[in-house]
């Protein structure tokens, strides 16, 4: 006999009452559930209806998937009920869903920098050829370029993975695009060294980036880098403030956990937040300065989202003893922000002196993107597989 | 329209049944009807209009087999009505997989392949056409009686329930109950039980083991270690998936008071390839047994024809389930042969002790999974070289660590409740307190429709077949 078949045996021996439980919730939940969905679907805007009661649509089903997609995207509960199934995933086992990986306690990380990829010798090979031509391009214009390779949370505090998986594959990716990068001539500043030397945390706990300990170190090295190590100020110099707050990271929003209630989530973490001192003005523009673009920055950051987390650019400015534009975009990818800027007005009618190209390590051996396989035509290169 | 779906769930049901429930009960066939169109329109409504006549063809072939008083001309009419079925099929569902083939033998010898844009395959048309052809048969052979109304074959044919993804109904099972039946609180309950049961099924076991599965089989070189561990979870997932569907089916035929077969009785614990097709997917093998196998001559005419028969049988069942590439053709040939070996190892007198035939069993039906759920030849070879140890024995970095808590917590609770009907404490009653057999499904509904609430639906791995 099946298991149902003993289910419903035992049912037919159940008191009436509780036979009709499941019948009783089961019918408050569905009518519940129309409620909530008609008042879900007067949510939805009228632009995402666009088109729907076209009859070729209609007759082949985009209608109703768009309908689906609407009521999916705009169901009111949804936010709420993927909270509870954390809550229940994260009590019950520790679980923080597919985009986070869960090391020591109160250590995140971004599954992201653990996954391998296909081709991914391929991959960030083309991504040094794209990095190299941009970097000629450049130097053609007089425009110097500084590469700045991030490392891995995994990689720098490693320590804290506790059991969380990193492929030993991994170990040479940054050394690797560093050497091909400079066997290219292109200037490059792998920042590991540095990070791996500093004491203490160098990336926040519930968030993908560096913190502020970090970034400051980060900033002082490319500093260095550019400028040479005497004529860069003390970190001390630039501080206004310096306190210590409650900053719940963006791997506590990426993993559902923020918003929950105490008992059902870890702890938020406490960060040092800084404020600096605005960087020294650019010197007054002369009387040869018919359009006022000596006062712009001669040096601009290009990048992701590591550029505009925890004073990363005021750091540089402070150390640069000048103003430093920061066009980094968050989740700007290898591509996203460079690709923007080097194709703007704003870099073709006032370009810097130097560009500072700020490359996440997570993003080397990622499968080109369409944008950058587009790039790569356009700089006329070959294709990377 | 899929069950595991919030339109589904908050809006085509509640709707349907308070409509259903209102509609006196002489109407209730014309209610099933148009509910059931509505919810195969959902998909692609032009489809719709292939489901119609097919259903008026088997409708109006089965009343002038009825009507004739000529065996040959009642022959005639039912073979042509099966082979406009099966052409209907063959076209839909075969057509690319032959054009592809064939452009793939031309263009190796430096010839121009034939143009083709792909045919699209309408869901639920296997389904269809299996019952289709089992009524047509079963009213030439005078085991059914003949249904004259067409509103109540059509909403037989186009029942939602069964009409997507099975379990195969076949006509005679629910013939009184099209005719007359009534709205019973009880039979609602029970079925609501079956359908939340069902839905835990597909929600939290099958559709959390999905994304292991894809990315095992999309590894180029698995370890032996990923090879198992993608094709357990296969092994799970496609059982918490048809079965979760089957159990959702016949709990709505039960909330209407349709009472359906059962699909599934613990597969997994089959103690041979032939009690293993007595337990899965019973509604397939039964149909195959009776509308296939026997009409092939079974085993009425000599060894040699018996294991020809059975190895045609389970080719045929094989390419029945999928008309995307040759591999489900291959896993049935697969099947065939297994049920072969079986066969002869049992008729010679040999038998080994249950848990050894029971390990046997489980491994065959492993590895023809393999087969079945590969996309191609190709990647099924990636996976079998890993199953059998030659791509080296560790773990790779891709499933370590995709292997997350709650996807392991899952694997567990997934293969506790398939060892859990064998084991003393079910015999003893174990989770059927009365009680609680009525709260922890509440429960795991409610969870589950948080879960799905909270993400995108993925379509049921049956639709394809």
């Amino acid at each position: 006999m099946s298991t149902t078949d003993k289910s419903n045996e035992a049912a037919s021996k159940t008191p009436h009452r509780l036979a009709l439980l499941p019948a009783a919730m089961f019918v408050v939940m569905m009518l519940a559930g129309l409620g909530v969905t008609v008042q879900s679907l007067r949510n939805v805007p009228e632009s995402a209806w666009a088109g729907f009661t076209e009859p070729t649509k209609l007759l082949g089903g985009e209608s109703t998937r768009q309908f689906t997609s609407n009521l999916n995207d705009h169901f009111l509960p949804s936010h709420f009920f993927a909270q509870v199934e954390r809550a229940v995933t994260w009590t019950l086992v520790g679980d923080t869903g597919a985009q986070v990986g869960t090391g020591c306690s109160d250590w995140f990380f971004l599954t992201e920098e653990l996954e391998t990829f296909p081709h991914p010798q391929q991959s960030a090979q083309a991504r040094a050829d794209i990095v190299a031509a941009v970097a000629k391009n450049l130097k053609a214009q007089g425009i110097d370029l500084v590469v700045a390779l991030v490392p891995d949370k995994t990689r720098i505090e490693q320590a804290h993975l506790c059991g969380l998986h990193r492929s030993p594959l991994f170990a040479q990716r940054l050394s690797q695009w560093q050497t091909a990068l400079t066997q290219a001539g292109v200037n490059v500043l792998n920042l590991e060294p540095v990070l791996s030397a500093l004491p203490g945390e160098r990336y926040y706990r519930t968030d993908s980036h560096w913190n502020e300990s970090g970034s400051d170190a980060a900033a002082l090295a490319i500093a260095k880098h550019l400028k040479g190590a005497s004529g860069v100020p003390s970190a001390e110099a630039a501080q206004m403030n310096r306190q210590t707050a409650d900053r719940p990271g963006d791997l506590f929003r990426l993993s559902n956990l923020e918003g929950l209630p105490a008992l059902l989530r870890p702890p938020v973490e406490k960060a040092q937040i800084t404020t600096l001192a605005a960087a020294p003005a650019v010197p007054a523009a002369g009387a040869d300065d018919l359009f006022g673009d000596a006062a712009l920055p001669t040096v601009v950051v290009v990048g992701t989202s590591f550029s505009r987390t925890s004073n990363f650019v005021p750091f540089l400015s402070h150390y640069m003893g000048a103003e430093v534009a920061n066009l980094a975009k968050d989740g700007g990818n290898f591509e996203g922000s460079a690709l923007a800027y080097l194709g703007s007005p704003t870099f073709e009618q006032t370009p810097p002196k130097t560009i500072v190209w700020e490359v996440p390590e997570r993003m080397l051996q990622k499968p080109l993107s369409k944008a950058e396989q587009q790039w790569m035509r356009d700089l006329k290169l070959r294709p990377a597989h | 329209m899929v069950f595991a779906s919030l339109e589904f769930l908050t809006l085509f049901l509640p709707l349907f049944f308070a409509f259903y429930v209102a509609t006196p009960q002489h109407y209730r066939n014309h209610t099933l009807l148009v509910g059931s169109w509505l919810f195969y329109a959902w998909w692609t409504p032009k489809f719709l209009l292939l489901i119609i006549t097919l259903t008026v063809l088997a409708w109006g072939a089965a009343i002038l087999i009825d009507k004739s008083h000529n065996e040959q001309r009642k022959t005639r009419i039912m073979a042509t009505a099966i082979v406009l079925n099966l052409a209907s099929l063959v076209w839909y569902k075969y057509t690319n997989m032959v054009v592809q083939s064939l452009n793939t033998l031309l263009t190796g010898h430096d010839l121009p392949p034939i143009p083709w844009v792909n045919v699209m395959l309408p869901i639920g048309l296997s389904f269809t056409v299996l019952h289709a052809i089992s009524y047509l048969v079963d009213v030439r052979r005078k085991t059914v009686e003949c249904q004259y109304s067409l509103i109540s074959f059509s909403a037989y044919m186009a029942m939602f329930g069964h009409l997507i993804a099975g379990p195969i109904v076949r006509y005679k099972v629910i013939d009184k109950e099209l005719r007359d039946r009534v709205f019973s609180v009880q039979e609602f309950g029970a079925g609501v039980k079956r359908f939340m049961i069902g839905f835990s099924m597909k929600v939290l076991i099958a559709d959390t083991l999905s994304p292991v599965v894809s990315l095992a089989f999309g590894l180029q070189n698995p370890s032996f270690v990923d090879a198992w561990v993608g094709c357990a979870a296969y092994t799970l997932q496609l059982f918490f998936d048809f079965a979760g569907y089957s159990a959702m089916a016949i709990g709505l035929g039960l909330m209407m008071g349709f009472k359906f077969q059962e699909n599934f009785n613990h597969p997994y614990l089959a103690v041979s390839i032939q009690d293993f097709w007595r337990r899965w997917h019973m509604t397939l093998s039964s149909w195959l047994r009776d509308y296939l196998y026997i009409s092939l001559g079974g085993n009425r005419f000599g060894v040699t024809r018996t294991y020809v028969n059975l190895m045609l049988t389970m080719a045929i069942g094989g390419l029945w389930h999928g008309g995307d590439n040759w591999n489900y053709l291959i896993w049935g040939i697969i099947q065939g042969s297994a049920l072969c070996v079986d066969r002869a190892y049992t008729l010679r007198g040999h038998s080994m002790p249950n848990y050894a035939s029971r390990t046997l069993t489980l491994l065959v039906v492993m590895l023809a999974w393999t087969v079945f759920r590969a996309s191609g030849w190709d990647q099924a070879m990636h996976m079998l070289t890993g199953q059998f140890g030659l791509n080296g024995f560790a773990m790779g970095d891709a499933i370590a660590l995709a292997l997350r808590p709650s996807i392991l917590v899952t694997f567990l609770i997934g293969l506790v409740c398939v060892v859990y009907p064998g084991t003393k404490f079910a015999e003893r009653g174990g989770l059927n307190a009365p009680a609680w057999s009525n709260i922890w499904p509440i429960l795991t509904f409610a969870y589950a429709v948080m879960v799905l609430a909270g993400q995108k639906a993925i379509p049921f791995l049956y639709f394809q077949f």
